[in-house]
């Protein structure tokens, strides 16, 4: 069994130090990977960057992560992310890793920042002006780029979770205004998720006032860790052989 | 709309530039209604701030919560598959 904790859209700003840090101190106790779907900044400067990394550093267990919208908008993502992996944390963008587990457990995490466009009946399409153009491409090449991460796991894993920030499905936007939906999510990356097949989890964030569970057409879990959708400071999905048994 | 509306528009801009995306804007007759999440208090002392000084003159009723975060509830961890 793997448990795996999660939690998205912590928005640490510089004012944050020691607000996360107490809450991730029994991590390891509770928890054999911490996974975290983005938005870990509050504008993405490189001094949230060195505030957030501090209250992650040495939490006891591997984390991986993806940024969000938030972590991109000073143009600093590049520092964010390198703040973030010089504590030890893996940061995917299209990209995947392999987590090991303290008792030998192996994790597969496929990771993208993911992107809008909606969903069917409520969508932007690849056409029109340039700009609409390359919303809809910038989407595209996202689920592209997770499906590809995802494919390039490796066989022998006792688990594997495709890492979000943005939502696959429209479940879990539940409670959001449906005008916003194109903004939040892409159906795109749940068709990367279930053409893959063998996912057992996915997870995203950035939806606040969306709901924590849904599915993607394929059956594919599909968690919205967002803390305001959480309440709490992550959540914990047990995956893998002897989980039913094992994780109450 | 009314020229409420514009004010709302712009204080909700002002509030995204300042990284505050879960906070809301709504007019509700002569008034500009704040409400959603802030991480700290202080932040909720900036919003404030920064939507007095964009809505100058407009009343202004502030429902924003502090957004606590609790420690993670381990009776609700959760078996997948």
């Amino acid at each position: 069994m793997i448990r795996v904790a999660a939690f998205g859209d912590v928005h640490v700003g510089v004012d944050s130090r020691g607000t996360l840090r107490p809450h991730l101190a029994h991590v390891q106790e509770n928890a054999d990977v911490l996974l975290l779907a983005g938005d870990l900044t509050r504008l993405g400067t490189v001094d949230e960057a060195e505030v957030l990394a501090e209250e992650l550093a040495d939490v006891g267990v591997p984390v991986a992560a993806v940024l969000g919208n938030h972590d991109y908008h000073s143009d600093c993502e590049k520092d964010v992310a390198y703040a973030l992996e010089s504590v030890g944390i893996r940061v995917l963008e299209g990209d995947a890793t392999v987590l090991e587990t303290a008792s030998g457990g192996r994790v597969g995490v496929a990771g993208v920042k993911g992107f809008g466009t909606g969903f069917p009946g409520a969508m932007c399409s690849d056409f029109g002006e340039p700009q609409m153009k390359a919303f809809v491409r910038h989407s595209h090449e996202a689920a592209t780029r997770l499906r590809e991460a995802l494919e390039s796991l490796p066989e022998d894993l006792d688990a594997r979770v495709a890492l979000m920030h943005y939502a696959p499905v429209l479940d879990t936007l539940e409670g959001e205004r449906p005008e916003i939906h194109p903004f939040l999510g892409s159906y795109h990356l749940a068709e990367a998720v279930d053409a893959v097949g063998g996912v057992d989890l996915a997870l995203h964030g950035h939806a606040h006032g969306g709901s924590e569970r849904g599915m993607t057409p394929g059956g594919v879990p599909v968690r919205n860790v967002a803390v305001p959708v959480i309440r709490a400071a992550y959540r914990v999905y047990c995956l893998g052989r002897d989980a039913v048994e094992n994780c109450a | 709309m009314t020229s409420y509306d514009y004010v709302a528009g712009r204080v909700q801009e002002a509030l995204a530039h300042a990284g505050e995306t879960d906070v809301h804007v709504a007019v509700d007759g002569s008034s500009l209604v704040l409400s959603g999440n802030v991480a700290t208090a202080e932040r909720h002392a900036q919003v404030v701030s920064l939507v007095t000084a964009e809505a100058d003159g407009f009343a202004l009723r502030d429902e924003v919560t502090v957004l606590r975060l609790p420690e993670p509830d381990l009776d609700r961890r959760e078996t997948i598959g």
